[in-house]
């Protein structure tokens, strides 16, 4: 499949501190890419790369299969996007500030305008964008990155503000967008629940640091099942399971509450050895990781 | 470009600061009216506050154009408008130049209306029929101080990209004004005009400034400093 977007080795330094470091990225055609990061992992700076909003220390970025130079933006127009949060001028209605970008945009057909805002649901009046609400602007925003039919969109945090019935209408026109229309969607977020439910795939960055890029396929073989257990005491639980049972790879959640990642087929030896070592067991159930896990787990190191 | 002189004019046009300046141009009226009741009165140093009347609207309109260039430069960085602006197909230098024009001619038809509402009121104030020649040499001065005016533009773009907040624009601006104003020896009137030519300014202290339009070394000072000034703008307004 075409690769729209990828990076090779990019870096940003901001004095010592060094906020991306060496970041190789690919963004198929059609697809929608879920960029993961903890508050201040890089991803702001990431994209800011990405639209030629901040130059980069080192490293390319390549866009609809051209290596892009700082300093270029002939290509912004097949790109809709969101950075960080969607600024307006707030004295202009809705219809006046989407107007200006459209002119911007080079867009000649004024009804782009009108067609935009009601595929957002947002409504044609005279109130001025200053009285609008965060989500409210929020969607404004992305009516705006959309307005000129962009083939890449590129969304920071674009369900931000939200509520819960605008989160689901985003989530259906990004989707639509990608499976009708063949738009790529490279969006950032920290809500995964979202992304589990919208990317075809993931990155996570941490630390400024790619750490992983997979797809959601490649995330439900990696969701490790294991058995989590309610107890009495974890802590001599723990003791049981290392020295009676030879169990290591298992993590205390709670005070009373363990995972176990290994030997899931022997539940009922496990059982025994507690109740006999004098541990009472609550509640004994398999479960599976799920990406909020694997995020966590992915990202805690040098927390 | 004319889309993006038109999105310019169109953000000027639906501003609030507008009424500001429009009100600010017209105080000379006011000071007329205020110069007919002193008269009317009989009000025994009536010179002296006129000329106090006349310098607190010099401070107060030069501090309303420079909210006004500030609202066109540093608003954009406080709205966060300016990532939408980079993030378009263009260069950001018709962005740069297209708002300096807007500025430019908001600070001259500002300048313009002040004139004329300062000529208004010294023709309801005279008391015979006025002379034609003075008509003609105050319609002179008004289009070269216009002119002179519009320098400003560059300066207060400056102060408002480097600044990228109203408030602390306005507060450097107002800086300016106090550290220059010891300079300041006669007309006020004449503010504007010489806060351009600092570098001038600074090295022939109580330098009047009403002969400023005919003296070689001035439009040259002017001239450096206008370029200096908007070559800045050009290295600061980009994207980074």
């Amino acid at each position: 499949m075409e690769e729209i977007l990828s990076t090779e080795g990019l870096c940003k330094d901001f004095g010592r501190r060094q906020a991306v470091s060496g970041v190789d990225l690919t963004v198929r055609r059609g697809e929608i890419y879920g960029f993961l990061g903890r508050n201040g992992a890089g991803k702001t700076t990431t994209i800011r790369m990405l639209t030629g909003l901040t130059r980069p220390t080192a490293g390319t970025v390549s866009l609809f299969g051209r290596r892009i130079r700082f300093g270029e933006y002939r290509h912004l127009e097949r790109i809709g996007s969101i950075v960080e949060t969607p600024g307006f001028y707030p004295n202009l209605t809705a219809r006046e500030n989407l107007d200006i970008h459209r002119r911007l945009m080079g867009v000649a057909d004024r009804e782009a305008v009108g067609r935009s805002l009601s595929l957002l649901g947002i409504e044609d009046t005279k109130q001025r964008v200053g009285h609008f609400s965060t989500g409210m602007r929020q969607r404004l925003g992305i009516a705006r990155a959309l307005l000129h039919e962009p083939e890449l969109l590129v969304l920071d945090e674009p369900v931000n503000g939200l509520d819960p019935a605008g989160i689901k209408e985003v989530r259906r026109l990004l989707s639509g967008l990608a499976r009708e229309r063949n738009v790529t969607v490279f969006l950032s977020s920290h809500i995964l629940g979202e992304i589990e439910k919208l990317a075809d795939r993931i990155g996570i960055i941490h630390h400024g640091r790619l750490i992983q890029e997979i797809d959601l396929e490649e995330m439900e073989r990696m969701s490790r099942q294991y058995m989590e257990l309610h107890v009495a005491d974890a802590a001599k639980a723990s003791f049981l399971l290392e020295h009676r049972l030879g169990i290591s790879d298992y993590r205390v959640t709670e005070p009373e509450t363990l995972r176990i990642y290994e030997k899931l087929d022997r539940a009922d030896e496990i059982n025994r050895e507690l109740v006999t070592g004098g541990v009472s067991v609550r509640e004994m159930k398999t479960m599976r990781d799920s990406l909020e896990d694997h995020f966590l787990r992915m990202t805690e190191d040098g927390q | 470009m004319s889309g993006i002189l038109a999105s310019e004019a169109r953000k000027w046009r639906h501003s609030s600061i507008q009424w500001v300046v429009l009100a600010s141009s017209l105080i000379p009226l006011v000071l007329s009216a205020a110069d007919l009741a002193l008269r009317a009165r009989g009000f025994p140093d009536r010179q002296a506050a006129l000329q106090s009347n006349a310098e607190i609207w010099a401070l107060g309109s030069f501090l309303t154009l420079v909210l006004a260039g500030c609202h066109v430069f540093s608003r954009e960085y406080q709205d966060g408008t300016i990532r939408p602006l980079f993030a378009t197909p263009h260069h950001p230098l018709p962005f740069l130049f297209a708002k300096l024009a807007v500025t430019v001619l908001v600070l001259a038809a500002a300048m313009f209306l002040s004139f004329a509402a300062r000529f208004l009121g010294a023709l309801l104030l005279a008391s015979g029929p006025w002379d034609a020649a003075f008509v003609r040499r105050f319609l002179g001065r008004t289009v070269l101080y216009t002119l002179q005016f519009a320098l400003l533009a560059p300066w207060i773009a400056l102060i408002g990209i480097v600044m990228k907040r109203m408030f602390s624009s306005l507060l450097v601006a107002f800086g300016f004004i106090v550290m220059l104003f010891p300079f300041h020896r006669t007309d006020l009137y004449w503010l504007f005009p010489h806060l351009v030519p600092v570098v001038h300014f600074s090295k022939t202290i109580g330098f009047d400034g009403s002969d400023l339009a005919f003296r070689t070394p001035g439009w040259i000072s002017l001239g450096v400093f206008f370029i200096l000034t908007l070559g800045l703008c050009m290295a600061l307004f980009r994207r980074r």
